[in-house]
């Protein structure tokens, strides 16, 4: 089920001012102002009054700007002396993920409590019994816990009060973070540690006060496309289905607001998956016993960061993206190559990948296409489709790489495919994923997606198509 | 000017075929049987970019947080963004409109609302 977001809202809005103010020209003039466009006087304050409201679109602004909210070396700048930084030729952000340190709200410590109003101080005094660190007292007739006795095993959770007064309180990007990258600092405010960050995006969706934001690259993109310069787009094939109109609309509005030559991934997803079959018949006619598909890079880096004694079954087939910027540079060296899709650890991908220069969210794009007029499309807009291009419609709508492969071994009787497929990497699958390192599945495929249910649920997405 | 919600979203569902398809739940004692005459609710969603972007994507969807035995009384209409829905006032957006009323800052939730709101009424 989804359900309105505010803190979503609020980003899309503002890359949606910050892009037609951009092609206004009057963004410098304006930028500054914009937290109180936003928040005027009169509205209804989220935080403790307006200021505060302003300052965390501040921060949120400096994101977008694409520079580090966590880590501001000089609190007095306004946005536009940012703004003045940046060029179509910007340095890249190392980190794609940063947090605005006044909208995050320092939840309280993680921690399991009985909810007062709810106990009713029964005879059964279950909880009593079943706590193995006697951690849970009757304190004024009503069960409470000691927080310095309690050990978060959780026993009291699980069908013991009949009427649910005890709950677990998480803080809920700590709770997101399959690798425990997110904690508290001894301020109160969350940090990301970039050592063992994935980039997976779950805690930017998580915070419930939109405090982590990503580094955007709208600006940079913004100047390269209204400066003429020759712009490739790589589209993702999760991209094709999140905007009303569907590939042939997206593509005219491409082309209408300058990308002079567009590249669709999914041919390179197929690539990438023929040699990943190739691959796998090689490894496992030589003895291997499992191979890791790598084409999720929020998998890889879980790999690399996390899973050292996976290292040696990760594929070593480069990814589509990486594939498509490679043949975009060969085609047209001169060009600025822009990669769009709803995933944020791309970003961190393409600063390894030659091929991709710049890369973008569909929300990013959703921005950019209502400033430069790409949303509202004339007839003669639309241009005549491929007649060709439907043979990739395969690897549009789905992980090709299992059925590439399921293809690819018709031809070889003796190898037998037995593959896992891990929808979504959480607590659970990564218990699953040591699994096969211990030998305990008989897998010997698996692919991995960081986010439940592809890439089109990724964490920059606008809609769930059904 | 009107769509079926299938002709804009090359993958999305037709809602409004699916609708007319589904069977409307048993009858309930003490409410007043809706037949399809009588109650016909409008709900259109405007898909102009700003609006889809800000929100009106999810809005798409409601057809899952709706009751089943309502869906036979509702058309889901995808439009374009009218002139007059003001959908340069970032602050207002998106917009939503059901049996001619204009919903402004709509989200799924206030849209279940309003149709909550009108089928309660004609139950009543």
């Amino acid at each position: 089920m989804e359900y309105s977001n505010s803190p979503e809202r609020q980003r899309r809005e503002l890359m949606i001012r910050l892009a037609c103010e951009f092609q206004k020209g009057t963004l410098k003039d304006t930028v500054d102002k914009l937290p109180c466009y936003v928040k005027p006087s009169g509205s209804k304050p989220l935080h403790c009054c307006l200021a505060h409201d302003r300052e965390v679109i501040r921060c949120r602004l400096m994101a977008l700007l694409g520079f580090d909210a966590q880590d501001e070396e000089d609190d007095s700048r306004f946005p536009h002396e940012y703004l003045e930084l940046i060029s179509a030729d910007s340095e890249r952000p190392e980190r794609p993920l940063t947090i605005a340190r006044s909208a995050c709200s320092s939840c309280p410590d993680a921690k399991i409590e009985v909810v007062q109003n709810l106990c009713r101080n029964c005879f059964a005094q279950t909880c009593i019994h079943v706590c193995p660190n006697n951690a849970i007292n009757i304190m004024r007739g009503k069960a409470f816990i000691n927080q310095e006795s309690c050990v978060q095993c959780g026993k009291c959770l699980i069908d013991v009060c009949l009427y649910n007064a005890i709950k677990r309180f998480p803080i809920p990007c700590e709770a997101a973070c399959p690798v425990g990258a997110i904690k508290k600092t001894e301020l109160g405010y969350a940090e990301i540690d970039f050592k063992k960050c994935t980039f997976c995006g779950k805690c930017f969706r998580a915070c419930p006060y939109g405090a982590i934001m990503q580094r955007s690259e709208l600006i940079p993109v913004l100047k390269l496309l209204t400066e003429g310069r020759q712009a490739v787009a790589l589209v993702a094939p999760s991209t094709l289905n999140q905007f009303p109109g569907g590939r042939e609309k997206l593509f005219a509005s491409l082309r209408k607001v300058g990308f002079s030559e567009i590249i669709e991934v999914a041919e390179a997803a197929e690539t990438a998956a023929s040699m990943a079959a190739e691959e796998f018949i090689r490894k496992m006619k030589l003895g291997g016993k499992l191979v890791a598909d790598s084409s999720c890079p929020a998998f890889v880096e879980l790999v690399r960061r996390h899973l050292p004694a996976m290292r040696p079954y990760l594929s070593s087939v480069p990814s589509a993206m990486a594939l498509a910027g490679k043949k975009a540079r060969e085609l047209y060296p001169d060009a600025v190559n822009i990669f769009i899709g709803p995933c944020i650890a791309k970003r961190f991908e393409s600063l390894s990948c030659p091929g991709v220069d710049r890369v973008i969210t569909i929300e990013e794009l959703g921005a950019i296409l209502i400033a430069l007029g790409g949303a509202a499309l004339e007839p003669q807009d639309y241009i005549p489709q491929d007649p060709d291009a439907m043979e990739h419609d395969f690897s549009r709508t789905c992980a090709a790489t299992g059925a590439m492969l399921a293809a690819a071994l018709e031809s070889e009787p003796e190898l037998e495919l037995q593959e896992k497929f891990i929808d979504g990497i959480n607590a659970q699958t990564l218990k699953l994923l040591h699994l096969f390192l211990f030998g305990r599945s008989h897998a010997n495929f698996i692919e991995v997606l960081g986010c439940s249910g592809g890439c089109q649920n990724g964490p920059c997405s606008l809609s769930i198509p059904n | 000017m009107y769509f079926p919600v299938s002709a804009i979203f090359s993958h999305g569902q037709d809602t409004r075929t699916a609708c007319a398809h589904s069977r409307p739940g048993p009858r309930r004692k003490g409410i007043a049987h809706m037949s399809d005459e009588n109650i016909k609710i409008e709900v259109e969603i405007f898909c102009g970019m700003t609006c889809y972007m800000l929100g009106n994507a999810r809005i798409l969807n409601i057809g899952a947080h709706l009751p089943e035995k309502w869906l036979p009384h509702i058309e889901l209409m995808v439009s374009p963004c009218p002139v007059d829905c003001g959908c340069l006032d970032l602050a207002k957006a998106p917009f939503a409109r059901i049996n001619g009323k204009l919903i402004q800052n709509a989200t799924l939730e206030s849209v279940c609302e309003a149709i909550t709101e009108i089928m309660n009424q004609q139950e009543a």
